[in-house]
């Protein structure tokens, strides 16, 4: 870790203004057993459940079980150096997180310690790991929509502000570039993102950081990191860490993205942690809590009021409803969408996007499932412009599909069928889109007008995607009075229609592609 | 001390307690326990009791005749039973536990205190009674002096730890400086 001299002098001189050296009365305890990351302590009567426990050479562990003669611990980080008879501490806390804006831009571990080598964080506040999430009464519908920048998914499946939306699908089918590109989207809008990794390659999280640095999303985002090296522990009290950091901006009356890449992983480590800890194992070996697990933490994604917002900040911020909208990840095996933790998870979000290895493999890309795929309250909070023009674009896409599949076996066709397979082979061209390259609300309204107006119907299928890339460089260069007030207005009337219509005409009179 | 034993110990030890609270005799059983406990940790009876060459009934012998007159009957029973049960290892843990709920029901508590130099009786008693107030209890002190905590007190009753040593505090200076 690089460090400047006065950083570590302000460090030390906060450290000791805040340090009071009272006496300090603690039960302790000693080490009976310690296994793969798993302390039996003896003693500690009175520890409570999720509290932070001391151990020797500045190591903490998590009381999770409360026996009647001993409490059985996870000690989060090595444990190597700690031995049987060892002492341990109440410390009278539960586990806490640093949050605040200082967090933006940096990649911290499950405990909020910085691991980016670019010096300690900026953060003056803490807050606790587990939080119950806000009742119903503090709450507020969803009716913002989170642009993602992927025509597929704001036309298909839009998410709204306070949303929970599902990323399902097998490995190796974008679901994480899918997550990225939403962060990558949220540049300038205010909307704050966190990326929780769990049981990822530490190289794979590195990808991820380079990539947002390269694409200015970094200053907006906190990366929070629990790879595959970390213990079992640390992984699965990621999300939960996570969360808090952007429940801050929630109840600051701001707008926060939290996508946790993945869920199963959690769910594994959950497992393994339930399995030492000599909890009875379930279904697939998985205790009988991990639907609580899950749950409780989607629970508090969610959209609060005004009210709740002024009552959180003590009326420092007025007017203003806070929301925190998940992207959850999780990974199929085979496409099996009914196994345990895939299940559990899709019964407790607000929809699904399902992507599919096929049609990743076919060169669909996003390889999204427009018939599997839904979301469950974006309707209310879609741009109106995109739910105006993308409105048929799912349902026509999932009849394209079957209607294709039974074409194939058909010598001649009427002329309706036949037409509708044209206009469901360019939708599906023109729904492709690649990586790191969001749209903006008047890139992806010209696409999706040239598609239900007809101007692709004499394009070549296969020229779609190099048609959609012409007409957004004319957009940008042609038509930036147009752009802008779609952008801004986000509304579709007969003006916006009509200067529509002109455009294109324009741009396919006297343009090539 | 495991966490498991103390859970074999606990029925035994409430139920000795029990007894000698019925007949009167919390002294004589602290006694004998506390014999018991101190033969089957020596080396030497440890080794003979797990040896498995050796019949219960010879066990029960070993044991009876060590103690000679200091077991009562009922004392033997208890001998007898725990052979019986296999039970042996779990002395020390019961005698323990027993010594806990005795001086629950006379409130008192054992205090272990620690200094770094040699208190003179004037604070002693002085600490003697701050702690009474404090744990609201008899207190039987028990003082040791270990010059690694460089000056102060530290302070055990049960699970409770009060640690005003310089010791302590320089360690927790350390931690809040994540040293």
């Amino acid at each position: 870790m690089q460090l400047n001299p006065s950083e570590i002098s302000d460090l030390i001189k906060s450290q000791i203004e805040k340090y009071e050296p009272e006496t300090e009365a603690r039960t302790e305890g000693t080490i009976v057993s310690l296994t793969d990351g798993i302390a039996r302590i003896h003693g500690l009567a009175d520890a409570m459940s999720y509290e932070m426990l001391e151990f020797p050479g500045n190591t903490f562990g998590l009381a999770l079980n409360l026996e009647r003669d001993s409490v059985g611990a996870v000690i989060l980080g090595p444990y190597t150096h700690l031995s049987e008879g060892d002492s341990v501490k109440c410390t009278g806390r539960v586990l806490e997180v640093p949050i605040g804006e200082g967090l933006l831009g940096r990649v911290v571990d499950s405990l909020g310690q910085p691991i980016d080598g670019k010096g300690p964080i900026e953060a003056t506040e803490t807050s606790p790991i587990e939080k119950v999430a806000p009742g119903v009464i503090e709450r507020k519908s969803v009716d913002q929509p989170v642009q993602t920048g992927l025509k597929a998914i704001d036309a298909m499946v839009p998410v709204g502000r306070g949303q929970r939306e599902l990323i399902i699908g097998d490995r190796q089918t974008g679901k994480s570039a899918i997550a990225i590109d939403a962060i990558i989207n949220q540049k300038g809008t205010g909307v704050k993102c966190v990326y929780v990794a769990v049981g990822q390659k530490a190289s794979t999280v590195a990808g991820v950081v380079r990539k947002l640095e390269e694409h200015g999303a970094m200053e907006h985002t906190i990366v929070v990191a629990a790879t595959a090296a970390d213990s079992a522990a640390l992984q699965f009290i990621a999300p939960y860490s996570g969360c808090t950091m952007g429940e801050y901006f929630r109840d600051r009356g701001e707008d926060a993205l939290i996508i946790y890449d993945d869920l199963t992983k959690q769910a594994w480590a959950y497992r393994q942690v339930s399995l030492l800890l000599r909890r009875p194992p379930g279904r697939e070996a998985y205790p009988g809590d991990v639907f609580y697990l899950h749950s409780r933490l989607l629970e508090r994604a969610s959209r609060i009021n005004a009210e709740e917002v002024e009552r959180i900040t003590n009326g420092e911020v007025k007017g203003k409803t806070g929301s925190l909208t998940a992207f959850p990840i999780i990974e199929t095996q085979g496409g099996d969408v009914s196994a345990f933790v895939p299940t559990n998870v899709i019964s407790i979000t607000d929809g699904q996007i399902f992507l599919e290895a096929d049609l990743f493999n076919s060169g669909i890309r996003p390889a999204i499932n427009a018939g599997l795929s839904v979301s469950r309250v974006g309707g209310a909070a879609q741009t109106k412009i995109i739910k105006k023009l993308g409105g048929g674009v799912r349902l026509a896409l999932a009849q394209y599909r079957e209607l294709a599949a039974f074409a194939q076996f058909a010598s001649d066709l009427d002329e309706s069928t036949r037409k509708q397979l044209e206009r469901g082979e360019r939708v599906t061209e023109l729904m492709k889109q690649p990586q790191y390259t969001p749209l903006s609300t008047a890139e992806m309204a010209a696409s999706l007008f040239a598609a239900n107006e007809g101007y692709l119907d004499d394009v070549e299928a296969n020229r779609v995607v190099a048609f959609e890339a012409a007409l957004h460089s004319y957009m940008k260069s042609s038509q930036q009075a147009l752009s802008e007030k779609i952008n801004t207005e986000a509304n579709f009337n007969d003006e916006v229609a009509q200067s529509l219509h002109d455009a294109l005409k324009d741009f396919k009179a006297n343009h090539t592609w | 001390m495991a966490g498991e034993t103390t859970t074999i110990a606990r029925p035994y030890a409430e139920a000795i307690f029990g007894r000698a609270s019925e007949s009167d005799k919390l002294d004589h059983w602290s006694d004998m326990l506390g014999l018991l406990s101190a033969l089957v940790q020596d080396a030497r009876v440890a080794a003979a009791i797990s040896n498995p060459k050796l019949e219960s009934s010879q066990r029960i012998a070993l044991m009876q005749d060590i103690c000679g007159e200091h077991l009562d009957a009922e004392g033997q029973n208890l001998v007898r039973l725990l052979v019986r049960n296999g039970r042996l290892g779990v002395l020390p843990e019961i005698a323990a536990l027993y010594e806990g709920l005795k001086n629950e029901s006379q409130g008192t508590i054992d205090v272990q205190v620690v200094s770094a130099y040699e208190m003179t009786q004037d604070q002693e008693d002085k600490l003697a009674a701050a702690l009474k107030k404090r744990l609201d209890r008899d207190i039987r002190v028990t003082s040791e002096i270990n010059s690694e905590l460089i000056g102060g007190v530290l302070i055990r009753a049960g699970d409770l730890v009060i640690d005003g040593s310089v010791q302590g505090r320089l360690r927790k200076l350390a931690t809040e400086l994540g040293i």
